[in-house]
This record gives C-alpha cells, structure tokens and sequence, in this order.
C-alpha cells in the first residue's frame, strides 16, 4: 500500500480496470456530468425495471479517484431500489465531504468499499472528484422524463 | 544563478515536513519580504484613500499611488503614447477592452480574430460581444506543438475584422507570440490589437514601443506583487475614445439631475475606492525586477526550463502537451495513463505545488488532444534542486501507479 492513502489497492484497481465500463443503446435513465475545475466528465446509465436498477453502465474520461467511485458506484447500488440508491448516494457525499452520515442500509463489504473514500476527507479539493458520478447519478435517477433512448 | 529565495518568506514554511517546491507562478508568483512590508507600513502608518481627501495623508497617499503608474510606464516603455489604468486583475483588463472597444466600434456581422491559445480570460469576454452584436470570433491555428501559426493570418482578415486578440505567451505549453509580426500585419488593415500579457509581462521582455500593441492587459500578481490589483496599458487614442466601463465615484468630471460628465485620462476607468495599498505596494515588486534586471530574470528562468526539459525528457512516461520552438518559462505535460489531479494530489505529498488541470484553456487542450495536464512553471526564486525534487515526484507518482 502506498503512504498515501487515498490510492490504495481498491481504487487503484478499479481505476484502471472499471466495473460496467460501456454505454447503453437503450436504457430508462440517463444523466452527464463535469468537473469544471479539470474538464473530466462522466455519463451514467440505468435500466430500472420495477422499481430496480437492473443494470448501471458508466463512460468517463477523469482521474483515478473519479473512474475508480463510478466504478464502485455501478457495483453498490445494482439491484438496489431507486429509493435505496438515493438514501445510499446522498450518504456518500456526506461521508467524503466529512459530514454526519450512515450506511445502515449496506451490508459489511459494501461499506468496506464506500469507506476507501474516506480517506478524501483529507483532500478536501478532491472531493467533487468522488462524488462528481454519484450526483450525476442521482440526477438520472431525478430525471422525469425517463429516456428511452439515451444518445450515445 | 539567481539566489533570492531568502527573500521569499514563503519558503521558511515546511509543507507536510517537507521543502516547498513551488512550481506554480505561472498561476500565481510568491511575494519577496520588501512587498509584504510595504503593504504593511502604508496600512500602518501612511494609510488614506487616495484622489479625495486634502488632508497631508491622503495627499501622500495619493502622490504614492501615482508614483507606481509612473514606475509601471518605465517598466513596460509606455513613453507618450499611452496611459496605465489600474483594474481589479487582468481578468478585468481584459474584460474593459472588450467591453468599451466592443461597445464603440463592433457591430452585427463584424469579425473578431483571435487565436486557439487563449486564456478564458481573453476568449470569454469577446464571446459576450458574439452574442451581444452577433458578430464572428475566428481562430489563428496552432500546430501540433503548440506554435501559432501567424502565416494563416492574412486570410483570416476581412474587411470585416475589427481587432485581433492575442496572448504574449501561452500559459499551457509557454508559447510566445511574435506580436510585432502580428502588429506588422494587422497595420495592414488598420486593425487594432490587444495583448493579453498576463504572462508576458512577468517572464518577457515587455516594451510597448517594441510590441506596438493598443493594448495590454497584465496583473501584478503574477509578477511578485499583491493580488487584487490588475494592470493595462492603453493607447491614448483609444483611451479619450471609450466610454467608461464602470461608473461611480472617482470617474466624473461634473455631475447634475440630467447629465454626468466623465474625468479626463485614466481616472474614467478608475471607478470607486482603488487597491491603494496594492497599488503602493507594486512599486516594491517592480524594484525588486528591476534590482535583479528584467533579461537577467528571462536568461535564468529561460536555463531553468531548459534544464527541466532535459531532465524530463529522459523519462518515457512524461509526455510533453505542446513543444513550441519560442517557449517561455512554462510548459505541461502528462505521465502516462496518470491523470493531472492524481499527479498533483501525489506532488504535494512531496511539498512539490504545480497545477493540475486545463488552466483555463479547454481550447487549447482540446486542439492538442489532452484532457488535462500537469503544468509546471517558474520564478526568479527556483533553481535545479526544485526540478530534481520535480524528477522524484514524477518518479514516485510513476511507482504508486505501477
Ligand atoms: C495568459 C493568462 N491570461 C489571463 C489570466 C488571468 O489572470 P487573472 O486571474 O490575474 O485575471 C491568466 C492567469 O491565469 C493567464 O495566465
């Protein structure tokens, strides 16, 4: 493990080997989101099916802590209700920006995972590279008009 | 070799027990002790605001206000043909140009040239103008390496063209811009241009008889004085020829319930209470330029960047964003499948500031296919240790990543 300890092992795998690392042709939800400050973007897709995000697919081109969160992001919150995905993600952001917040509705290796951004609490002018696709997923996920066809 | 950085109490500070190596001037430029004392001492004991009060002190301060607008016209060779006004930043500067200039003499369907290395700063501004009196922004091509293609000048000019925007030196890849080739053209046509010299006047030779330019915008901050305060240098004829671009007090001749007349020269654009202190104290950053020599700073930093260059250079994995054949004392680069962000975040563990990021120049990154870069840029106070130090990190960053 390195001294510093935001890139360890986790985020330095999932960085450059990226879970659901794809577009979708087709999906319900669909969101994109910059940073400003470095010009990284992101684009996140869900399917939901009853209630269910059956499947969340990511494209980006950002630092390592960025692809790294999407990446983790797409394996936590698949097969969570779209109900449970906010609680979840909004707890999130509070964690990195180092505010009150739980994660009672994860089980032990899920928090595990989340808990590797904790470390960001020290870099606060990282922050928003962590967070950057989680709030964009929440906008998908806010979106009314539900796309059917996302453009790709 | 230049030895000033006891000058600079800055770099009595450890950052996480280490050395800084700053490498970020190109951003910002840390103070030498003269400039902060200075500010200290007006705030102290020679403090009033200036161009009101009759009174001994706000005289003093008003007279010592006046004296860094001299100083600046000797800096930069402003002789009689042009005036300095004082601006929050060169942001400002450059905002003031565009907005009087635009105003006055752009109208619908006109053209504007600029160029794909600018600077937000001198971009966004005449992109308000586009939308404002919906008129055209052309771009003069960079190469590959960052050059500025002047030859494809000439057939950017229409008759259309009412000025040519243009920075002295890119901040991104260190470019720097042949203005006099670019003035010889645009005499031609009668086009007025504008210098955006917020690098330039830090890390070039900057002399308006030699550049010709109607315009140049520059801030003191990067030139190791105070923030807060910005610099341009207007041709006269332009200067009784705009409109003001702020009102308020400090900027009127005479005013009644029907009509407000403007002051004369620069105090138009000097609306409302000025960075007095700044001011005051800019006048310690321009000694402190002058004390070492202006073309002694360039050489140094110039062999300091070359040095870097070389030392880089030996490492696969860096590569270069831009290598233009004039290059001040800046340049950026990648490490391989690093990105900027992850590589600053590792560099200040090292003590080691540069900036991560587009620098305010998504034009340019995206012409020169990079998403972000890591920029590294110098001052008066570096020397080789600091790129040793530079050659660590980036070997440190390397290893984390494996
Ligand atoms: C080339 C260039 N132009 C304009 C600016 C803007 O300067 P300021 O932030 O002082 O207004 C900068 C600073 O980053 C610059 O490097």
């Amino acid at each position: 493990m390195s001294e510093i300890g935001i890139y360890q092992q986790t985020i330095l795998e999932h960085s450059k080997n990226p879970l659901n690392f794809k577009s979708l042709k087709t999906c319900t939800h669909q969101a994109n989101g910059n940073n400003p400050l470095c010009g990284d973007k992101v684009e996140i897709f869900t399917n939901i099916k009853n209630d269910i995000n059956d499947e969340i697919c990511f494209q980006g081109a950002g630092c390592a802590i960025s692809i790294a969160s999407a990446s983790i992001l797409t394996k936590v919150l698949n097969k969570k209700s779209v109900q449970d995905s906010k609680n979840i993600l909004e707890n999130f952001i509070k964690m990195v920006e180092n505010k009150e917040f739980n994660f009672d509705l994860l089980n032990n290796e899920e928090k595990t995972l989340l808990m590797t951004f904790s470390e960001l609490q020290k870099f606060p002018m990282r922050s928003k590279c962590a967070t950057m696709s989680w709030s964009t997923f929440n906008a998908a996920l806010n979106r009314d008009n539900y796309n059917t066809e996302a453009k790709v | 070799m230049i030895d000033v950085k006891d000058q600079f109490p800055i770099f009595e500070k450890k950052i996480k027990g280490k050395n800084l190596t700053y490498l970020d001037s190109a951003n910002s430029s840390q103070k030498p002790k003269s400039v902060i004392d200075k500010m200290n001492e007006f705030y102290s004991y020679e403090f009033a605001n200036v161009g009101r009060g009759i009174y001994q002190l706000a005289s003093n301060a008003s007279e010592k206000y006046e004296e860094t607008r001299q100083e600046l016209k000797k800096f930069i060779n402003c002789k009689d043909d042009g005036e300095i006004v004082f601006t929050k930043n060169s942001t400002e500067s450059l905002n003031l140009i565009a907005h009087c200039f635009g105003e006055k003499f752009i109208n619908e369907g006109d053209e504007i040239i600029s160029t794909e290395l600018e600077h937000h700063a001198n971009y966004v501004p005449w992109h308000f103008i586009r939308k404002k009196k919906k008129v055209v922004i052309k771009f003069i091509p960079v190469d590959d390496d960052g050059n500025l293609l002047i030859d494809k000048l000439p057939e950017l000019i229409t008759d259309k063209t009412k000025i040519i925007a243009v920075t002295h030196m890119s901040n991104v890849t260190g470019t720097i811009v042949d203005i006099k080739k670019i003035k010889e053209i645009a005499d031609k046509h009668n086009i007025p241009v504008c210098v955006d010299g917020t690098q330039g006047a830090a890390h070039l030779k900057t002399d308006m008889q030699e550049l010709g330019c109607d315009f140049y915008a520059f801030s003191a901050h990067k030139m190791y004085g105070p923030t807060g305060l910005g610099l341009l240098y207007v041709k006269y004829k332009w200067l009784e020829s705009f409109d003001p671009f702020i009102g308020g007090g400090g900027m009127i001749d005479f005013v009644s319930k029907d009509d407000v007349a403007y002051a004369k020269g620069v105090w138009k654009f000097e609306a409302g209470t000025m960075p007095t202190a700044e001011v005051v104290a800019l006048k310690e950053s321009i000694n402190f330029i002058n004390q070492i020599g202006k073309e002694k700073i360039c050489k140094y930093e110039d062999q300091l960047k070359d040095f870097a260059l070389e030392t880089l250079r030996k490492n696969n994995a860096v590569e270069f964003v831009g290598s233009p054949k004039e290059q001040g004392s800046v340049f950026s680069f990648n490490i391989k499948n690093i990105h900027s962000h992850d590589v600053s975040t590792i560099f200040d563990q090292e003590g080691v500031a540069v900036r991560g990021g587009h620098h305010c120049c998504q034009i340019l990154h995206d012409r020169l296919n990079a998403n972000s870069s890591v920029r590294v840029s110098f001052g008066v106070y570096n020397n080789k240790d600091d790129i040793l130090v530079l050659d660590e990190a980036i070997k440190k960053c390397q290893k984390i990543f494996g």
